[in-house]
């Protein structure tokens, strides 16, 4: 870790441990905004990481945003800093400036707007954001474009966790006079599933380390039969089991990440994403069945972090869809063995 | 509760090139006949033909200095030697035990004497060790063997029982745990010292214990007033707790508690490659996915080893979840692809497929169980 990550990664940890509680997150759920959460956030800069100062970025690079990540999930953020992220990085390939606002992206290969008015489904955080970045045809030509959604409508929905994931109703917004660029779509889509779903697998690896914590305290609290259920066996193999999971699981992450750093970037992608979003059912499905009757209820915080392993280990493709991806791919272009496949280390410079 | 970070290492250049240099040997090896690939060939492999080309190449002790005949070459570069033998599956079993745990016994305790003659042996592929520490009455409870070593003159007279002793048969040596004193309910890992013993001294007795498939690789070694001379004790009397649970750091997060199934793996994988058949190499993948992350992580530990650093907690990890990988590799291929699993078959994916069902049960117990490794990250998670 760079000294600058390490300066980032504990700013952030003060910044989030002091005001994400689960008050909080509850309030998030019920539709309140987290202001203070969101300003404090943006005057850290750590919204804006990774995005160079001319732009108005604080600079750094992406290893430190999946750094902010990581934390974020630990500490199960309520607010769209994932999405404000990596849609500013997404915005500043294009040389667009940040503007600290809370910012989401709305990828959708199949879709092609072509009329003033028009909807975007399952947009997270879409109630409370400035702006989308939409990553799909406009007019039938493939685009990164901004859309302001002062000219939508929202129609709440959720995911798992109770974080917003709405439809926009837009009406009335010229197309042709949004700020827009034409890019590849091959590449584009490789760049913002490979951003989004190492972010989220980040995000996943610090909602795995806290419920390892909780898990760790809870069972040296909790007394039964006159001790700690912490002393007994059975108890002691999920504890054991919640800390392989996390130990895997990072080491999947740290590769990937590194891999990216490095520009290299292929099999990592979906062989991490595949293992982080299977540990994310394990370790969250033991993390109950540690905590008994008292994790399955609202007052208690396991829920806000179990929810969101449920819900992101969907995101950005599941075990299932990198898995078929990964499978043509090594149908199609691959002729190496398994071995030479696994040891491969300098993968060349593409994408998945 | 600690970080659960672990080192990411990039192999250099010189690594890859030296990684290639092993797999171009396996390869001319395997097409010239001088093997045949096996599932768990570090356990049930035995040549020591094979085991002295191996020494002849230098890839034996590869980390040791250069006086005791290894190569001075770092900890990594060994990684890369094992998990190539390993993934092609060579008959390494013969001096498995003495490159990767009695040679680096010697370098940590031994005398210098036990060094300059066991060691050059050892890398030349010609001396072999087994692992004294299993008795009738002491699988998982290890502290409480009963084999004693009493002090007479010139040396110390050996008398008691090892069982589960891989190789003994095929080896020359076993480094044999052993009570120099009486129990200590107080201290229970106290009074137990570690010995080189020759197994073809007078009163060791060597029976063959069948595997479940009537392979013999284990045996249940007899010790009747078995004399060890002094110079054949390694490190400190009494010490031997410490000494033999520091090799298990070695033991625990190798390659070998990642790829005892990996032929079968890939030959699973390149089967389904061939009838393009993507939902089942979809599933194959999911197992690939596994495999990479539990191979970073026992790189890691392999790095922070190298390093000296304390890797029990992070060992256990490895093996506990590498191990289990190892048996649902079978799980999940048997499902994948066609096959009539036979240890006669000539067909090489039925074969590997037998190997690898009927050696699942010893995955998770040799070396420590599943159980005893989850006690030990438990305890280490909930002190701190």
């Amino acid at each position: 870790m760079s000294e600058m990550q390490e300066y980032i990664v504990d700013a952030t940890n003060k910044i989030l441990k002091k005001h994400v509680t689960k008050e909080l997150v509850d309030a998030s759920e019920k539709g309140e905004w987290s202001d203070q959460l969101w300003d404090v956030l943006v005057e850290s800069g750590l919204v804006s990481v990774g995005i160079e100062e001319g732009l108005g970025g604080t600079g750094g690079d992406a290893t430190d945003g999946f750094a902010i990540l990581r934390l974020a999930g630990k500490y199960a953020a309520p607010v769209p800093i994932f999405e404000t992220i990596i849609a500013g990085w997404l915005l500043a390939d294009h040389k667009v400036e940040t503007t600290y606002e809370p910012i989401s992206f709305s990828m959708n290969i199949e879709s092609d707007l072509n009329s003033n008015d028009f909807v975007l489904k399952q947009v997270p955080w879409g109630r409370h954001v400035k702006k989308v970045v939409y990553i799909g045809e406009i007019n039938g030509a493939f685009k990164i474009a901004i859309l302001p959604t002062d000219h939508a409508t929202v129609k709440l929905n959720q995911n798992l966790a109770g974080e917003p994931l709405d439809e926009l109703h837009f009406s009335g917004i010229e197309l042709e006079k949004i700020t827009q660029f034409d890019v590849d779509q091959q590449d584009t889509f490789n760049r913002v599933m490979t951003l989004a779903a190492l972010g989220k697998s980040a995000m996943m690896a610090g909602a795995m380390e806290q419920v390892l914590d909780m898990s760790v305290f809870y069972a040296g609290e909790r007394q039964q039969f006159g001790r700690p259920i912490g002393k007994f066996q059975a108890v002691q193999h999920h504890l054991s089991a919640l800390t392989a999971e996390t130990a895997v699981v990072l080491a999947a992450l740290n590769y990937a990440i590194v891999a990216f750093q490095e520009g290299t970037i292929k099999e990592e992608l979906p062989l991490a994403k595949m293992k982080i979003s299977e540990s994310a059912g394990k370790v969250a499905g033991i993390a109950h069945q540690l905590h008994g009757a008292i994790g399955m209820t609202h007052e208690h915080q396991l829920h806000q972090l179990s929810r969101r392993l449920w819900a992101w280990r969907e995101d950005y493709g599941n075990e299932s869809y990198w898995a078929k991806k990964l499978a043509k791919t090594y149908i199609e272009n691959n002729d190496l063995t398994l071995w030479e496949f696994i040891t491969n280390e300098k993968r060349g410079n593409v994408n998945v | 509760m600690k970080n659960l970070d672990l080192p990411v290492v990039s192999f250099t250049a010189e690594q890859n090139k030296f990684r290639k240099e092993v797999r171009d040997f396996l390869q001319k090896e395997l097409n010239s006949g001088s093997f045949i690939s096996h599932a768990d060939s570090w356990m049930s492999g035995y040549s020591s033909e094979f085991s002295k080309k191996l020494g002849q190449q230098g890839w034996i002790g590869l980390t040791w200095p250069k006086k005791y005949g290894g190569q001075e070459r770092s900890a990594l570069d060994r990684y890369i030697v094992t998990e190539e033998l390993l993934a092609i599956g060579a008959p390494v079993a013969s001096h498995w035990f003495a490159d990767r745990q009695s040679g680096p016994l010697f370098l940590k305790f031994g005398t210098e004497e036990q060094r300059k003659f066991f060691l050059p042996k050892i890398a030349k592929g010609e001396c072999y060790f087994s692992i004294g520490l299993s008795e009738p009455n002491s699988g998982s409870d290890l502290a409480s063997i009963k084999t004693k070593a009493e002090k007479v003159d010139g040396g110390w007279l050996v008398n008691g029982m090892k069982t589960w002793t891989s190789g003994a048969h095929h080896s020359h040596y076993a480094i044999t745990l052993c009570r120099t004193s009486p129990p200590d309910e107080k201290n229970r890992h106290a009074g137990m010292s570690q010995f080189v013993l020759d197994l073809s001294a007078e009163g060791v007795t060597i029976q063959p214990i069948q595997f479940l498939t009537g392979e013999h690789h284990f045996n249940e070694v007899f010790l009747d007033n078995v004399f060890v001379p002094d110079e054949h004790v390694v490190g400190e009397i009494g010490n031997g707790w410490k000494q033999g649970m520091e090799e298990l750091a070695y033991e625990r997060s190798g390659p070998e508690r990642i790829l005892s199934t990996f032929p079968l793996l890939q030959e699973a994988v390149e089967y389904l490659k061939e009838q393009k058949d993507i939902n089942g190499l979809a599933q194959a993948l999911q197992l690939v996915s596994r495999m990479w992350s539990l191979r970073n992580m026992s790189i890691g530990v392999a790095q922070m080893l190298e390093k000296g650093e304390d890797v029990s907690l992070t060992a256990s990890l490895v093996k506990d979840l590498g191990t289990i990988f190892e048996q649902t590799v079978a799980e999940t291929v048997r499902l994948l692809i066609d096959s009539t699993p036979s240890v006669t078959s000539s067909k090489l994916i039925d074969r590997l497929m037998a190997e690898s069902v009927l050696h699942g049960p010893g995955f998770t117990l040799r070396g420590g169980t599943t159980e005893i490794l989850r006690g030990i990250v438990a305890k280490g998670v909930l002190a701190k």
